[in-house]
C-alpha cells in the first residue's frame, strides 16, 4: 500500500506536466520580417535599405523601378493574426500555423476592404525566404518579402 | 487399583498444567512473535513490478496523447475567405526564369482577383518561393 502511494505521488507531478506541455508549446513564436516594397517600370530607381536584396529582385522579377515602403519584425504566434500594414490601403495579415525543424507553416492573406487579393498557407525555410506580389499600387504592384529565421 | 489411580490422577494434573500453560497469554503471544520473526511471510516479489508496469503505462499514454496533440493542434485556424471562386486558366509567366521543383510546400493559394501562381527560384543554393496574384491583368 505504502508503494501504491509513493508510485501516485510520483506519476501526479508527471501527469500534470504531460498536461501543461501542449499549452507551454502553444507560447511559442517566431520572427518573421516583412519587407514592403513596390515594384514598378516608372523610372529605373533602386530605394532598397537592403541592397542585398537588389542582386535577387533583379534576377526575379522584370521591373526597372522597385522602392522599398517599409520594414517590419512581427512575431508570429499559433493563436494570434498579426497585421501589417501596407501602402494602398491594403494589409497583410500572418498567422503562424506550425512549425517544425527547419520550417515554418505560415498563412499570408493581403486583403484590401472585403477583398481578398492573396490567401495561402505555405511554408517557409529556416531561414528562409518567401515572395508575395501581383496586387497593384502607386503606378506599380506590391511586392512582400516574407524573410524567416533573422 | 490404587496404583492405577494414582498414574491417572498425575496425567490428568500434567494435561492441564499443559492446558493452563498453553492458554497463557504471554506464552501465546511470544509463540506468535517467535513465529512471525522466522517465518513470516515475505511480499511477492512481483508487487513493486506491478506498480512500475502501471506508473509506466499511465506515462507511455499521456506521452502518446501529448504527441498526438503535438500533431494535431485542437484549434485550426479559419480561413479569412469563406469562399473560393473558379480560378481562371493561370497566364503563363514571360520566359525570364529557370523554374525548379518547388522545396517548400503551398497547401492553400487562392484569390478573389484574378489567377495565381507559385514557383521557386534558387539563388546563391537558397530556394526562393514567390507567390503572385495576376490582379487586373498585370504580369510580373
Amino acid at each position: 500500500m505504502k508503494k501504491m502511494r509513493r508510485g501516485i505521488a510520483v506519476l501526479i507531478p508527471v501527469l500534470a506536466f504531460c498536461l501543461v506541455l501542449p499549452f507551454l508549446r502553444a507560447e511559442v513564436n517566431e520572427r518573421v520580417m516583412v519587407t514592403v516594397l513596390v515594384a514598378s517600370n516608372q523610372g529605373t530607381d533602386f530605394n532598397l535599405d537592403n541592397d542585398a536584396y537588389r542582386d535577387q529582385l533583379i534576377k526575379l522579377f522584370s521591373y526597372k523601378s522597385y522602392s522599398q515602403k517599409d520594414q517590419v519584425v512581427v512575431r508570429l504566434e499559433r493563436t494570434k493574426r498579426e497585421k501589417v500594414s501596407l501602402p494602398g490601403g491594403y494589409e497583410l495579415l500572418l498567422l503562424l500555423q506550425d512549425e517544425q525543424s527547419g520550417k515554418l507553416m505560415v498563412q499570408a492573406v493581403i486583403r484590401k476592404g472585403e477583398t481578398t487579393y492573396l490567401d495561402t498557407i505555405m511554408s517557409i525555410l529556416k531561414p528562409g525566404v518567401a515572395f508575395l506580389g501581383g496586387p497593384p499600387a502607386e503606378g506599380g504592384v506590391l511586392i512582400l518579402v516574407l524573410e524567416s529565421g533573422i | 487399583m490404587a496404583r492405577e489411580n494414582r498414574e491417572q490422577q498425575i496425567n490428568r494434573l500434567y494435561r492441564d498444567h499443559l492446558h493452563r500453560e498453553v492458554r497463557n497469554p504471554l506464552v501465546r503471544e511470544e509463540k506468535r512473535a517467535f513465529i512471525q520473526s522466522f517465518f513470516a511471510e515475505s511480499a511477492p516479489v512481483w508487487a513493486w513490478q506491478k506498480t512500475l508496469a502501471f506508473a509506466v503505462g499511465i506515462v507511455a499514454v499521456f506521452s502518446f496523447l501529448v504527441f498526438f496533440a503535438y500533431q494535431h493542434p485542437a484549434w485550426v485556424p479559419q480561413s479569412i475567405s469563406t469562399h473560393q471562386l473558379a480560378q481562371p486558366a493561370p497566364v503563363q509567366p514571360e520566359p525570364i526564369l529557370e523554374i525548379h521543383p518547388l522545396v517548400t510546400e503551398v497547401k492553400r493559394l487562392t484569390s478573389r482577383v484574378g489567377p495565381t501562381m507559385v514557383y521557386q527560384k534558387m539563388y546563391r543554393e537558397t530556394p526562393i518561393t514567390i507567390v503572385w496574384v495576376f490582379a487586373n491583368g498585370e504580369v510580373l
